[in-house]
């Protein structure tokens, strides 16, 4: 080959190293993290028995991915509780619960002291406590752990449970009495049918304090927050006297919620999870470089619009019932009184 | 004659009436005691209905109270003079028993017009978030079915013998009594819970009880 042929493929072979590069770091990079999460999980289980066994005996108990250590005589407990919650978390969180592997719990039971072992989240269940009990207490700490490791803008975003083990109706009737009840613009015209505002009410719009109402709606929220005012007492009495920009000043440095509460957010993220598939909640927990709206479309596959009205959708057709007689009802109720008094005049007292 | 029967139950009802009469008045007003501010909060909102959500199973309660009041009260004397006033009187049994429940339930319209004037005005003073309303009307006739479905369920009951009743109860013991044997067996049937389902669900008797008795609500 001729010195000029080798410069030649040296040069290119020059220009494609960084591809060769890139792509061997990402899926490297992947497997070395995957092998380390594995290496990581074994370590804890091992401290975490090294030092029951140095101490206490414990039982592991596991189902899915639920790893949890247990004194013995709890065991048989955990262990029919920790199939059910199981079921539960897969079908609520889909492949993210496999997650919880990485993460061992320590269950004991209020009022024995706590098994003398590091590094493992506690779940505790009052010593009364019934299989059920415990699968709730399962569940709630396992969504806790999940939620941790969601990034904070989404972790924030939920509140404080990743999603609530309440039935979708109730959920959704309770949202429904914040959709006609909120004192905000954006809920009711969220209530009225507009996605964009909707997506302000559920706090999914940068910035959301201008899209949320109007001017007295944001002075009618600092009136409200008027505790511990410290260096913002200028801004707040400005605000009182009619500044937008001073109200917007007070809300910025206090921190704000949404109009619409966590349980509309977290029916959001429901239905999200059941538009999505199993992976869903991975691709809306885990994308720091996205913003909420962008991961909500990415983890639902669908654009934020739409997910956002099939959401006002549902929660619509969950109107509570309201005091209402139907004829049907009212005919029916009639239909037993005579009925009920044709038998108190045949009686047979006097024959 | 109808006259004379309408003032004599009146005259045995009334000491005990009046105070459930005032009772239907006060229960909206109650009821609507956390109504205060028209620009709450969706959580006060909330908080606002489950509370009258909670007085909400006082209607029914009130309404049987009542209800069988009324009717033990208008078989009562007859039961002790042993039904000689009335078989002394030229009517078929029929037509004296009709007399009977029509006096009761003239009487029982007191409550009902006092429980609806009650919820108008509760309705009336109360702030109601937006977004809410109010059912005055519609709670006060449902309290209104329920009030004369129990008073002609309890009327029937008294207006038989003492067997009569004894059969009723003897029926509702024989069912818990069966259950009991049931699941000492180890067999799980659900016949009280079938039983109660057919009483409360429509198109049962005990429907109009059922359900929620909100006179604020979405």
């Amino acid at each position: 080959m001729s010195e000029r042929h080798r410069w030649a493929v040296a040069a290119l072979a020059a220009s494609m190293m960084p591809a060769i590069v890139t792509a061997q770091d990402t899926t490297a990079l992947v497997q070395r993290l995957h092998q380390l999460e594995l290496l990581r999980h074994a370590a804890v289980v091992a401290v975490a028995r090294a030092e029951s066994a140095r101490r206490e005996k414990l039982d592991t108990v596991r189902s899915g991915a639920l790893v949890i250590v247990v004194r013995p005589g709890e065991a048989a407990l955990v262990r029919q509780a920790s199939g059910v919650a199981w079921t539960r978390l897969d079908s609520l969180y889909g492949d993210e619960a496999a997650t919880l592997s990485s993460t061992p719990m320590l269950f004991f039971l209020l009022g024995r002291p706590r098994p003398q072992v590091a590094h493992l989240y506690p779940v505790i269940a009052d010593s009364a406590a019934t299989s059920a009990d415990v699968a709730f207490q399962l569940v709630r700490a396992a969504s806790e752990v999940i939620r941790e490791k969601a990034d904070t803008l989404f972790s924030n975003w939920t509140g404080s449970l990743l999603l609530a083990e309440v039935p979708a109706a109730t959920e959704h009737a309770r949202v429904y009495v914040e959709l006609v009840t909120a004192p905000s613009v954006a809920v009711r015209r969220c209530y009225a049918g507009t996605a964009d505002a909707c997506a302000a009410a559920l706090g999914l719009r940068e910035g959301i304090l201008q899209s949320w109402g109007d001017a007295a709606e944001r002075r009618a929220l600092v009136a409200h927050s008027t505790d511990y005012l410290g260096r913002l007492r200028p801004a707040v009495d400005a605000c009182m006297l009619g500044s937008d920009s001073a109200c917007l000043d007070v809300l910025h440095a206090r921190g704000f919620e949404p109009p619409l509460s966590t349980d509309a957010r977290q029916s959001l993220v429901r239905l999200t999870l059941v538009s999505g598939g199993r992976r869903a909640l991975g691709r809306l927990a885990h994308g720091a470089s996205r913003s909420l709206s962008q991961r909500f479309a990415l983890a639902a596959g669908m654009p934020v619009d739409s997910l956002i009205l099939a959401w006002r959708r549902a929660i619509i057709e969950a109107r509570p019932k309201p005091v209402t007689i139907a004829p049907a009802r009212a005919w029916t109720a009639l239909g037993w009184i005579v009925l009920m008094g044709l038998m108190a005049f045949r009686s047979s007292r006097w024959r | 004659m109808f006259r004379m029967i309408l003032f004599t139950q009146w005259k045995w009802s009334r000491l005990t009436l009046l105070p459930l009469v005032v009772t239907a008045f006060a229960l909206p007003l109650l009821s609507v005691q956390r109504a205060g501010n028209p620009q709450t909060t969706p959580w006060e909102a909330r908080q606002l209905l489950n509370s009258v959500e909670s007085w909400g199973v006082a209607y029914p309660v009130l309404a049987t109270t009542i209800a069988l009041f009324m009717a033990m009260t208008a078989w009562s004397a007859d039961h002790r003079g042993r039904h000689v006033y009335a078989l002394s009187l030229p009517i078929p049994r029929w037509h004296y028993a009709l007399q009977r429940f029509g006096a009761g339930a003239i009487l029982l319209g007191a409550a009902v017009i006092a429980l609806w004037l009650g919820a108008l005005f509760a309705a009336g003073t109360a702030s109601i978030p937006a977004g809410l309303h109010a059912y005055p009307t519609v709670i006060a006739v449902r309290f209104a079915l329920a009030l004369f479905l129990a008073y002609a369920v309890f009327f029937a009951i008294t207006a038989g013998t003492t067997r009569t009743a004894g059969y009723v109860l003897a029926i509702i013991g024989g069912i818990i009594v069966v259950q009991v044997l049931l699941e000492t067996a180890g067999v799980h049937v659900a016949l009280v819970p079938f039983i109660g389902d057919r009483l409360i669900l429509w198109p049962g008797p005990l429907e109009i009880f059922s359900g929620r008795w909100m006179l604020i609500d979405v």
